[in-house]
C-alpha cells in the first residue's frame, strides 16, 4: 500500500502544524518536526506516538533543501541522528533521509563535519558479527569488482527523528551495524531484529555538496574520514618527479666528484725511522681545490703517534696536527681477528701559490703484546710512506642536496601512506597473538 | 606551467650548480681538526730531538 502521491502539505493530527509532504509514495511514516507525533501516512496521518524531549541536532541542512547529487535530484526529507557510546566516548552522527522522483531513496550523513552519501545495496555480500567475532583475519566480502575489509562494528541508537520515512523509526531503538571498507566505498550490513540490509556509502567532498545544494555548508571537517579519497594536489607528480631528476643529477655528481683522482705532488716518498723527523717540500697552487695528504705506516701489533705541521712558502705555519696509525692482529677462540688500519690522511686546501713545507715526526710510538696478539715485530715501524695528491673535489655536498631531494620525492609517495593510514586509523580490529 | 613550478625548477637549479660549485672546489671536506691557530716560535724539540728545550 503506498500513499497519495498527489499530497503536498498537510496539518499535523497531533498539533496542528503544517507540514510539507515531499517523500515519494513509499513513505509510511512522518515525524512532526514542531510537537514530535509520529503521524500514519497511510492512515490519514493520525498519531501513532508521540516522541518528546528531543534535542535538534547541528545540521547545515534542513528539510525541504534540494541538491542535484551523482546526476539526480534529490531532496532532504527527513532527518535522523544516531549515537554510540565506545570506549567511554560518545560518537554521533546525522542521516538526512534523500528523495529522488526518478532513482528514490537514499541518505546523506554528516559526521565530524564530512559527507557521506548512501543508498540501498541489493548485491550479493553478507558480513556477520558472529563472522567478524571469530575470524582469525580481518574478514572481507567481495562484491562487484571491489574486495571491502572489515572496518568497524557500531551498535548505535536513535537520538532524534524529524520528517518522512520509509519506515518507522523508534527512540532509542539499537541497531547493529558491521562495515567493511574497499578503497572508494564503504558497505553497511545492518541487522535490527531479524531485519538486514545492506548500504553501500561514498565520500562527498564538501565543495561538491555546497555547488549540489548551491549554498555555503559551513562545515569544518575533523581529521580524515575513512572514505576521504586523497588528494594529490596540482603538483604532486610534478613534485615527485622532478624531486627524483634533481636527486638523481646531484647523485651523480656527487660520485663523479667523489671519484676524482687529482694529480700527485708527491707519490710513495719513503721514510726510515732514522729519517725522521723529516722536512718536504710541497710545490701547492692556491686554485688546486682540496689537497690531500696520505700516510702509510708498515705497523704490526704496534703504533705511532706522527705530528704534521704544514709551513706556507712564507714559512708561517698554516696548521698543526696528529695522526696515529695503528693495527693490531691475533687469534683468539673465534679465529683470526684484525682491528686499526695502516693508513691516516689529512685534508686541507692551499691559500697560496708556492712551495709549502711539511714537518714530519713520530714523537711517540710503540709495541703491544696484549692477550691473543699474533707476531709483534721488533720495532713499531719501519718504514713511513707518504703522498699527497691535489686537485680533489668532494662530493659531500652534494650527497646532501641529493638526500634533501630525495626526501621531497619520498615525502610525496609518503602522503598517500599517511593518508591511507589516517582512513583506517578507526577501525576497531584488533590483531589478537 | 605555473608561476610556483617555474620557481622550483628555477630554485632547484641554482642550488644544484652552486652545490656543483662548491663540490668541485671542494669546500667542506677539509679534516676539522687541524689545529690553525699555531704561534712562530720555537717548536718545543721533541722528545728524540737535540735541540729540546728542557
Amino acid at each position: 500500500m503506498t500513499r497519495n502521491t498527489e499530497l503536498s502539505s498537510i496539518n499535523c493530527t497531533s498539533c496542528g502544524a503544517g507540514l510539507d509532504v515531499l517523500g515519494g509514495g513509499r513513505v509510511v511514516v512522518q515525524v512532526c518536526s514542531y510537537c514530535g507525533a509520529e503521524l500514519d501516512a497511510l492512515d490519514n496521518y493520525r498519531t501513532l506516538r508521540q516522541f518528546k524531549n528531543m534535542e535538534r541536532p547541528k545540521t547545515p541542512f534542513a528539510i525541504g533543501m534540494t541538491a542535484t547529487l551523482f546526476g539526480a535530484e534529490f531532496t532532504i526529507i527527513g532527518l535522523i541522528a544516531h549515537a554510540e557510546q565506545w570506549a567511554g566516548r560518545f560518537y554521533r552522527w546525522i542521516d538526512h533521509q534523500l528523495y529522488s522522483p526518478t532513482h528514490g531513496y537514499a541518505w546523506l550523513t554528516l559526521n565530524d563535519g564530512h559527507l557521506v552519501f548512501t543508498r540501498r545495496y541489493r548485491g550479493a555480500g553478507w558480513m556477520s558479527e558472529w563472522q567478524v567475532e571469530t575470524s582469525e583475519q580481518k574478514p572481507s566480502v567481495y562484491s562487484e569488482g571491489e574486495t571491502f575489509v572489515y572496518y568497524e562494528t557500531t551498535v548505535s541508537e536513535i537520538t532524534y527523528v524529524e520528517g518522512e520515512f520509509t519506515w518507522s523509526p523508534r527512540l532509542g531503538e539499537k541497531t547493529v551495524t558491521v562495515s567493511a571498507m574497499s578503497q572508494d566505498a564503504m558497505m553497511e550490513f545492518s541487522q535490527k531484529g531479524s531485519e538486514r540490509e545492506t548500504y553501500r556509502s561514498v565520500y562527498v567532498p564538501t565543495k561538491t555538496a555546497e555547488a549540489a545544494f548551491r549554498t555555503d555548508l559551513n562545515l569544518s571537517p575533523y581529521r580524515v574520514h575513512p572514505l576521504q579519497p586523497f588528494v594529490k594536489g596540482p603538483n604532486y607528480h610534478f613534485l615527485l618527479n622532478w624531486s627524483l631528476v634533481f636527486a638523481s643529477v646531484c647523485l651523480c655528481m656527487a660520485l663523479y666528484f667523489n671519484t676524482r683522482s687529482g694529480y700527485a705532488v708527491i707519490y710513495g716518498q719513503t721514510f726510515a725511522l732514522s729519517d725522521l723527523p723529516a722536512e718536504i717540500t710541497l710545490p701547492l697552487n692556491a686554485n688546486s681545490r682540496l689537497t690531500q695528504i696520505d700516510l702509510t705506516a708498515d705497523v704490526r701489533n704496534s703504533w705511532a703517534y706522527m705530528d704534521i705541521a704544514l709551513l706556507d712558502p712564507q714559512d708561517v705555519p698554516v696548521f698543526q696536527a696528529g695522526r696515529t696509525i695503528e693495527y693490531y692482529s691475533g687469534r683468539d677462540a673465534d679465529g683470526n681477528w684484525a682491528e686499526g688500519s695502516r693508513r691516516a690522511k689529512l685534508k686541507f686546501r692551499p691559500q697560496q701559490t708556492g712551495d709549502y713545507t711539511l714537518l714530519l715526526e713520530v714523537p711517540e710510538q710503540g709495541l703491544w703484546t696484549g692477550r691473543g696478539v699474533g707476531h709483534v715485530p721488533n720495532r713499531p715501524f719501519n718504514q713511513l710512506k707518504i703522498s699527497v695528491t691535489s686537485g680533489l673535489s668532494s662530493g659531500l655536498v652534494a650527497f646532501a642536496l641529493a638526500a634533501i631531494f630525495g626526501a621531497l620525492s619520498l615525502f610525496q609517495i609518503g602522503r598517500n601512506t599517511l593518508h591511507d593510514k589516517a582512513r583506517w586509523s578507526g577501525s576497531d580490529w584488533v590483531e589478537e597473538d | 606551467m605555473t608561476p610556483f613550478r617555474i620557481i622550483f625548477i628555477a630554485l632547484s637549479t641554482l642550488a644544484v650548480v652552486s652545490t656543483g660549485y662548491v663540490a668541485w672546489q671542494g669546500y667542506g671536506a677539509e679534516s676539522r681538526d687541524l689545529d690553525t691557530s699555531v704561534r712562530v716560535g720555537s717548536g718545543g724539540g721533541g722528545y728524540y730531538r737535540s735541540d729540546r728545550i728542557k
